[in-house]
């Protein structure tokens, strides 16, 4: 309860309808490239925001800074806001829905913090690691970036939360050469916490840069992948982005409002049977996860919303504002970034459910395919065509894996493509390094098992 | 507010050059904000926003550190002096860290102020409805529009001082085709303005994007997998273009990820590309008057027909590199237009695509692409046949920009870029 006690007497001002949020987002980040370190720097940014809903629009204001006369001034201001667009455009009739919840979630450690010298070192300590042990490398980096979001919100109707997520995030990067050709390779180590509870002493961390190192070296020698439609098994890390990218934003209210493709598809069958998908709020299968968002920042509490079942379209991920256009239940994806930003419909942790397969089966079920590994970049589309830049793979051939792959690319088309999934892992990883960029950045977690299907790679 | 900021800025310099920092900049600024919001086809959200930072970056011992903090207060300032000649103990010392020599005193301005709230939101409801009235199977999924005004000042320990105070207003689109059940690829477009004396769909080719979009119901495959040539939509041709400039900029010669070392004077790419940094351009309303290591900005000549002037480095670059720093770190891009327009360039192509958007994997340093292209459609025999879809195009970077056939007269005018249409030869499309 750091940000905010002098506050609390805002709660009982609130006019109706009025969310008023108080917010700190504290970054960090220190990176060593080759020796050097390149950065060191930390950002804070605090402030409060009030939204406003009247005759059926919004009004939103911020400032920077944490006091109640300011607050009190913001909270006219939205209604302000509200009123001039009301003035420009007709009455709106529409009604929101509210349902009064009250939580606190705090992910703060109860270790103490490390001391910006312990930061450093822990991460000048993995450069020196590589730089002993690899010499043929060309460039290499290590980026520590902590953030740590610390909200509260109180609404006109009752509700109000504390939350305090943290993420820490690792990221290594290393590049070869052979013939006056560059080959890289990365790998992100990323999990809810803070420092002190997610990375210990680097040591910890070094077999697998030591495999991040092995597998850039196979991929130095790798073969470009064969271009066209293939048999191949996404692993884990890559079903999540799939799931993230191709499939939940179609799902997303104001996406689906906005003409997606998946408007047309609510309660049909999109997915083979075996394909189930959810947006997960906070925990599943009795852990916390990456993303947990108990309440949204729109007061509504957060439940899971059950995307695909069976291979159905069963439902989309809503705002207050959606749901009342599409005559939804809410589903708490309202979620904004910064103190300064508005709540949008936002993904929290995006899962497709492992199923019963074994991995090894998987790959030994496909004659002549490819085991793809992990996804560089993604971008998706209104019409579930989806692109995945994938920096490491390797050939299946008779059942085993072979040689690695160049940097190649998939794509597809999703609400096809899931139907062609016949084969699902048990196990699955989930991931929260990536931020999703729609108007806003914003951390979200995504997790997967292993899947085949069939999918377009790139290739020459 | 300048006043304020300059008193700011020179004075946490002061207190970091009292607390022993040996080197120091200090940048501080003032931003407010109005923005309208539309989705699914009407007005949502009125937001106003107002913020404020101040940057402190230090230098001892070749040591660096850098916070933000987004307060004024003193006891706040304070403490993160404090924090960062801490944090700099702990640093490791760099050869390349370092600050501009001193700089003349400079004051900026360029912009209005002061929004027209009222107008701007006629602008944007106009864009709304000519979008319904000419396009009713245009589906809005966002329309923004924003008035930004920033007020800066920047102080080093070398005594340099700039100011600035700027303004602009923005609108920002995405759409997709929706008839029935059949939806279109997403489109968008922006533009950056000082006044709102013309309807924001005048800018640009926004009007024919709308077209476009029109025409790319009934997509279809492409008839067969083949090597031709690729007109691609301003947007689409700078992103490959900042991608080769990427590999004659400092940070690529620091990892050594380049196949272009020691090419100053030397070939890079086809004669037909040109390349100008242009930082105070008139028609930009995003103008670069200070680099971000403390220097003025000033003009260069990046790529001259195909050639390599110099490579675009900062001052921390030079230092590492031991080259000689660009005269701004390569913003501000106008890339040359060519003689043809973009309809005489597609007219001109045997069989290939008209690319609006590259949906791509990033380029590595072996330059080989492959990606699908978006709102794009297939040419035959000079004329655009049909739009396409689940359609990968595949190459190599550097091998595509030597097989650049031509840039078109027309270009699109960005905040700080000015970009034609782009045709190559040699493309894998699949």
């Amino acid at each position: 309860m750091k940000i905010i006690n002098q506050l609390e007497s805002i709660a009982s001002q609130l006019p109706d309808y009025t969310e008023f949020r108080v917010q700190h987002n504290f970054s960090q980040s220190i990176t060593y490239r080759k020796g050097d370190l390149i950065g060191n720097q930390s950002s804070s940014q605090k402030g409060m925001s009030s939204r406003s809903f009247d005759a059926g629009y919004w009004g939103f204001a911020s400032a920077p800074e944490a006091n109640a006369s300011v607050g009190l001034d913001l909270i006219k201001e939205s209604q302000d806001n509200a009123h001039v667009l009301a003035k420009y455009a007709h009455k709106k009739d529409l009604s929101i829905q509210s349902k009064v919840v009250t939580k606190t979630f705090d992910f703060a450690s109860t270790k103490s913090s490390y001391a910006q010298s312990e930061k450093i070192d822990f991460v000048k300590s993995i450069d020196a690691f590589i730089e002993k042990n690899f010499k043929d490398l060309i460039n290499y980096a290590t980026s520590l970036r902590l953030l740590n979001m610390e909200k509260q919100l109180y609404t006109s109707f009752g509700s109000s939360f504390y939350s305090f997520i943290p993420r820490s995030l690792l990221y290594v990067s290393m590049s070869v050469e052979k013939d006056n050709e560059v080959t890289d390779l990365y790998m992100p180590f990323a999990q809810r916490g803070e420092m002190q509870d997610v990375f210990g002493s680097p040591d910890t961390l070094f077999p697998k840069i030591s495999e991040l190192y092995e597998n850039l070296k196979k991929k130095q020698e790798g073969v470009f992948a064969s271009a066209g439609e293939k048999d191949v098994v996404l692993g884990s890390e890559l079903a999540g982005i799939l799931a993230h990218e191709a499939i939940g934003h179609t799902t997303e209210a104001d996406l689906v409002l906005g003409g997606s493709v998946a408007g047309q598809n609510l309660n049909k069958e999109i997915a083979s049977p075996m394909v189930n998908m959810v947006d997960f709020a906070h925990t599943a299968f009795g852990e916390t996860l990456p993303v947990p968002v108990y309440v949204d920042d729109e007061g509504t509490e957060s439940k899971d919303a059950v995307l695909i079942q069976d291979g159905i379209l069963k439902t989309f991920m809503n705002n207050k504002e959606t749901a009342a256009h599409l005559d939804h239940e809410l589903t708490g994806n309202a979620r904004a970034f910064g103190f300064y930003d508005e709540p949008l419909v936002r993904m929290r942790n995006t899962a497709i459910l492992p199923g019963k397969d074994k991995l090894d089966d998987m790959i030994s079920s496909i004659d002549d395919g490819y085991y793809l590994v992990n996804s560089s970049n993604g971008q998706a589309d209104t019409t579930s065509e989806f692109m995945f830049g994938v920096p490491l793979g390797f050939e299946i051939k008779n059942g085993k894996i072979g040689k690695a792959i160049r940097d190649t690319t998939i794509s597809g088309v999703a609400f096809d493509m899931l139907k062609t999934i016949s084969m699902i892992s048990d196990e699955m990883t989930w991931d929260c390094a990536g931020m999703c960029g729609k108007k806003q950045n914003i951390p979200v977690g995504m997790g997967g098992p292993a899947i085949k299907c069939k999918i377009n790679i790139g290739g020459r | 507010m300048l006043s304020e900021l300059k008193k700011l800025t020179t004075e946490t310099v002061n207190a970091m050059s009292d607390a022993g920092v040996e080197k120091s900049s200090v940048t501080a600024s003032c931003s407010r904000m109005v923005e309208y919001n539309f989705e699914f086809d009407e007005p949502t959200l009125l937001r106003t926003t107002q913020n404020k930072s101040i940057g402190l970056d230090g230098i001892t011992d070749f040591k660096n550190a850098s916070s933000s903090l987004n307060t004024w207060e003193q006891e706040s300032i304070q403490n993160s002096v404090k924090e960062l000649k801490s944090n700099l103990a702990f640093s490791t010392p760099d050869d390349g860290n370092d600050i501009a020599e001193a700089q003349p005193e400079s004051h900026f301005t360029h912009g209005p102020i002061k929004p027209d709230k009222d107008l701007l939101y006629n602008r944007t409801q106009e864009v709304m409805d000519y979008t319904q009235k000419h396009f009713p199977k245009v589906k809005v999924e966002a329309l923004t529009s924003t008035h930004a005004t920033r007020y800066a000042s920047f102080s080093n320990s070398n005594g340099t001082l700039f100011t600035s105070h700027s303004g602009s207003y923005g609108m920002s689109m995405m759409f997709s085709g929706k008839d029935g059940e059949e939806t279109t690829s997403f489109d968008y477009f922006g533009v950056s303005c000082h006044d709102l004396d013309k309807a924001f769909l005048d800018y640009n080719s926004n009007k024919k994007k709308l077209e476009y979009t029109m025409m790319s119901f009934d997509a279809q495959k492409i008839p067969h997998k083949f090597e031709g040539q690729l007109v691609m939509m301003p947007g689409c041709a700078g992103e490959f273009v900042g991608n080769l400039l990427n590999f004659v900029s400092g940070g690529a010669l620091i990892s050594g990820k380049t196949p272009f070392k020691d090419h100053v004077g030397k070939s890079i790419s086809s004669q037909h590309l040109t390349v100008l940094s242009r930082p105070h351009d008139a028609s930009f309303t995003s103008k670069s008057y200070t680099t971000g290591d403390g220097y003025l900005s000033q003009p260069f000549d990046w790529v001259s027909q195909g050639n390599l002037n110099t490579y675009a480095i900062s001052l921390y670059a030079s230092k590492k590199l031991k080259k000689e720093r660009s005269p701004n770190p390569g913003s501000a891009l106008i890339i040359e237009p060519g003689s043809k327009t973009s309809d005489q360039l597609i007219e001109s192509v045997k069989e290939g695509l008209l690319v609006g958007r590259f949906s791509g994997g990033s380029i590595g340093a072996s330059g080989d692409f492959s990606g699908i292209a978006k709102n794009s459609f297939y040419i035959k025999d000079g004329k655009i046949n049909h739009a396409i879809k689940e359609t990968m195009i595949s190459g190599n970077l550097f091998t595509m920009m030597n097989n650049i056939l031509g840039m078109s007269s027309d270009f699109h005018l960005g905040s700080s870029s000015k970009t034609p249409f782009m045709m190559v030869d040699g493309i894998t499309m699949s």
